[in-house]
């Protein structure tokens, strides 16, 4: 993987100069002789702990799993639907169905996922495995 | 004597893995920081952290690639996601602690220059989406090409090049003053 900057979007000079000025401000102090090979022993330390596979595909397997059975519980003993609401879920249900699949608006619904505000689903996680 | 031939094999096999990886670090090590501390957005320890977790899951990835240069393109692909890890995780416990998303990062610990211009500009590109700021940092900051860049972030190049456009934007409205600014005084 070469890096020629010939292959960039064209920037007229102001911005050349912009973008060339943060290149140089926003960078790390280069690394002395004796943080290269801290940097290695680094490595070799993490290589030489016991490799254990993530445990996250098992922890989605079961989470799967459970909202699985969820829906299917909820699906069997719900709430009996009051006389002209018998729709409601199907209308509710159709509405998400056309935000995630039909919407053309994908830039937006792309930086919301991009959001690094996490949702509380994923903080809910995050409290158990931090303890907080 | 077979059994002995396929352990002779294997150590060749295991020094030649040794002595490619050797290569490759010394190759990357300090781009691979460098990319890592933008990313983090100027954290020392978080870039090293992140830089080592990806040269290690490179490691393991090693004896299934043969060329070097694909080994490089999915490496700096899983720095890019190593380093979104963990600004999602900082995010997470600094919401937990009650903190800033940016008071954890510390752009000016043990680096020369101007380190409330480092903070403005990690803050700038803090402000950016995910994509946009991947895709400045590598093409503008680091260097890479779109093509490179759309290959690291998996996206279409034309999507790459939408991202920098508004990237680009938003960080000179930012720091519109950085524009009249040269070494330090004004011009």
């Amino acid at each position: 993987m070469t890096s020629p900057r010939d292959e960039r979007p064209p920037l007229e000079g102001a911005e050349e100069e912009f973008v060339e000025r943060l290149a140089a401000a926003y960078a790390p102090a280069p690394m002395s002789a004796a943080q290269r090979a801290a940097f290695d022993e680094g490595i070799r330390a993490r290589l030489e702990r016991p490799w254990r596979r993530p445990l996250l595909m098992p922890a989605i397997g079961a989470a799967a799993a459970g909202a699985l059975v969820w829906l299917v519980i909820s699906q069997t003993i719900g709430p009996t639907p009051l006389p002209g609401q018998e729709h409601s879920a199907a209308v509710l249900a159709s509405s998400w169905e056309d935000e995630l699949f039909l919407s053309s608006d994908l830039s937006a619904s792309e930086d919301r996922e991009e959001s690094e505000t996490l949702p509380d689903d994923y903080l809910a996680i995050a409290s158990v495995f931090l303890g907080g | 004597m077979v059994a002995g031939a396929e352990a002779v094999e294997s150590r060749i096999a295991a020094a030649d893995l040794e002595r490619r990886f050797t290569a490759f670090v010394s190759t990357h090590r300090d781009r691979a920081r460098r990319v890592a501390w933008r990313l983090v957005g100027g954290d020392e320890a978080a870039a090293e952290d992140v830089a080592q977790e990806a040269f290690v899951k490179a490691y393991r990835a090693l004896g299934r690639f043969r060329e070097d240069s694909k080994l490089e393109t999915w490496f700096y692909r899983i720095l890019v996601r190593q380093a979104h890890n963990h600004r999602r995780w900082r995010a997470v416990r600094q919401r937990w602690s009650g903190g800033s998303a940016e008071d954890l990062a510390d752009p000016s610990a043990s680096v020369s220059g101007d380190p409330g211009l480092r903070r403005r500009i990690a803050e700038g590109l803090g402000r950016l989406t995910r994509r946009q700021r991947e895709a400045f940092i590598l093409v503008h900051l680091e260097g890479f090409t779109v093509s490179e860049s759309a290959t690291l972030l998996g996206k279409p190049m034309g999507t790459v090049k939408s991202h920098l456009h508004r990237a680009l934007r938003a960080l000179r409205a930012e720091l519109a003053d950085l524009q009249d600014f040269d070494g330090g005084r004004r011009r």
